[in-house]
């Protein structure tokens, strides 16, 4: 069996807990200090986010595997990492919890069961996760599934059931850049969403029908801000 | 602040008949605001006003439907 060694190298400089680092990584500087809500200077990262970094990459490289294994469909993924210290300020102050929130771009939306099993085994064999402390807790939250949007590709929502669609378009305009666009296909006049954009998003989004009915309706939703 | 679901079922039958009395438009305006108002602190009780939207940019006035229960609406 061979012995892996992975080198990493920090520097510090100044004094107290304003002072600033930087670590070194494959190729790669990353400036570092002391979180401003732990009394550092916040500039770059901080320990504490390296280490949800850590967990983080190594979970979400896990996932990627388990679900190519699993035959899941999947574009990229998008995995947000919320570390949690608690009992602080004092001398307990302790890592308590870290908890992950994996995001499918490209998943299949009918097999989302299948998706949160698969999440929720890449926490068990995330390598760097084994090597928590036992009183951290690991935890897997609810999947969430995006479809992949091509600008000026179309989004059919009509295989899906009604309660999913309304989530699934939210999430795949947001996704827009900024000048481009998406053709939302609907089996019914989606003027209800045209309502719920202008009051949630303002002016953010253009709105013009493609086709009105009377079986399909289709919609170009373009990003302008 | 959480608003009780009894005041979301009353303002979701206010906006009904609001536009079932002609202002559709106005009614429409009213349910998406309420909609945006609850669409981070509680979605399931913003879904309820996307079956009020529904109501009123689906179906003809003067045929007020029962509300849709949250988490049932339609796109």
């Amino acid at each position: 069996m061979a012995e892996l060694t992975f080198e990493v190298v920090t520097r510090f400089t100044g004094s107290g807990r304003e002072a600033i680092g930087s670590v070194e990584t494959g190729g790669q500087v990353v400036p570092w200090s002391a979180p401003s809500g732990m009394g550092g200077s916040g500039e770059g990262s901080s320990p504490e986010e390296l280490l949800a970094g850590a967990v983080g990459t190594c979970y979400t490289g896990t996932l990627g595997a388990l679900l190519t294994r699993d035959q899941l469909p999947w574009n990229r993924l998008q995995v947000l990492l919320q570390e949690t210290v608690a009992d602080y300020p004092g001398p307990k102050a302790r890592i308590s919890r870290l908890l992950v929130t994996p995001e499918v771009v490209g998943g299949d939306f009918n097999r989302l069961a299948e998706y949160q099993r698969t999440a929720e085994l890449a926490r068990d064999h995330c390598f760097i996760g084994h090597h928590l402390r036992s009183d951290i807790a690991y935890e897997v939250s609810g999947v969430g599934i995006r479809a992949v949007t091509q600008p000026e590709g179309e989004l059919d929502v009509r295989p899906l059931p009604p309660a999913q669609r309304h989530q699934l378009i939210f999430s795949t305009i947001e996704e827009l850049e900024v000048g481009t666009a998406l053709t939302l296909v609907n089996d019914h006049d989606p003027l209800p969403l045209r309502y719920q954009l202008e009051a949630t998003r303002g002016d953010r989004f253009s709105w013009d029908y493609l086709e009105s009915g009377p079986k399909t309706w289709k919609v170009r939703i373009g990003r302008q801000s | 602040m959480t608003p009780s679901i009894a005041m979301v079922r009353l303002l979701d039958r206010a906006l009904r008949e609001l536009g079932d009395a002609g202002e559709t438009e106005r009614a429409c305006r009213l349910a998406a605001e309420a909609y945006a108002a609850l669409e981070k602190s509680n979605p399931e009780l913003a879904e309820r006003f996307t079956g009020t939207l529904h109501h009123l940019t689906c179906v003809p006035p003067g045929s007020l439907q029962e509300a849709v229960e949250p988490g049932h609406a339609q796109l």
